[in-house]
């Protein structure tokens, strides 16, 4: 004689919420393939606007001009 | 790449495009813009996790190079020191926002923006959930898995560069990932 209780309904209804969650699981790792490679592949179809390469360029225009080393500020350009 | 800065001087008195542009170009920093934006760019995105503030980031950040420039040693490579100084500064707009605990909602058309302009409409679509997809599911992850996947995801880093960046041994990193690559793909299969 089998100790163990009958399963009920709702323990059934538990195991197979697990499977589907497993299952689910295991298709979601077998679709990210790994987390490396979707970033990358995420980074790959990412571009930098344009308008920051300008506005950076502006800025940098503003910037002061760095001083000329010691030898050229005494020996000419 | 041209590590040491070449040093010569740009002429400020040229006419403002043309000084503009000679400025831009001096010591070479264009092409360090050229070859490192996307990836300070991308790191900014997934960190704050909204556009316009990464663009702002990206031109902070590459800012801050071009002032330090020229006392840059080469001790580390260009792209590791311009990630570290892309962290600290993604770090500190963080705090900054935190303290405020503000929270701006990105603007949808400008996450179709961050799409390349080349692509078909379906494919920037595509793109466009991937990428809000990858976005939730990184704001999921404790920061420290966030900010080590990035950055690993990267492959012109190595393993020792990341644990630089990162303030741990190569060790600890490859440890960590692990549990890391798990968390993601967890938190990756919910936003489906």
């Amino acid at each position: 004689m089998d100790p163990r209780p009958p399963a009920s309904r709702l323990t059934q209804q538990e195991q197979l919420a697990e499977q589907q969650q497993v299952a689910q699981t295991t298709a979601a790792a077998h679709e990210v393939g790994s987390p490396e490679e979707l970033l990358r592949q995420d980074a790959r179809h990412t571009t930098v606007p344009e308008r920051v390469r300008d506005r950076l360029q502006r800025s940098i225009a503003q910037e002061p001009q760095p001083r000329k080393p010691w030898w050229r500020r005494l020996f000419g350009p | 790449m041209q590590l040491v800065a070449e040093l010569g001087s740009f002429d400020a008195r040229l006419p403002g495009p043309q000084a503009e542009t000679a400025a831009w170009e001096y010591r070479g920093f264009a092409g360090v813009y050229a070859e490192h934006a996307r990836a300070i760019y991308y790191l900014a995105l997934r960190l704050l996790g909204d556009p316009t503030q990464a663009e702002d980031a990206t031109h902070d950040v590459f800012l801050k190079a071009y002032r330090k420039f020229a006392t840059f040693r080469g001790d580390a490579a260009v792209r590791t020191w311009l990630y570290r100084i892309a962290i600290n500064h993604c770090r500190n707009l963080q705090q900054a926002w935190q303290a405020r605990t503000m929270r701006s909602n990105a603007d949808e058309s400008v996450w179709e923006q961050a799409a390349s302009p080349a692509e078909t409409p379906l494919r920037i679509l595509e793109t466009k959930e991937l990428g809000e997809r990858i976005q939730r599911t990184l704001e999921a992850l404790p920061a420290e898995y966030r900010l080590l996947l990035l950055l690993v995801a990267d492959e012109h880093l190595s393993y020792d560069a990341v644990a630089q960046l990162t303030g741990q041994s190569a060790d600890a990193v490859r440890g960590k990932l692990h549990r890391a690559r798990k968390v993601f793909a967890a938190a990756f299969a919910k936003t489906a």
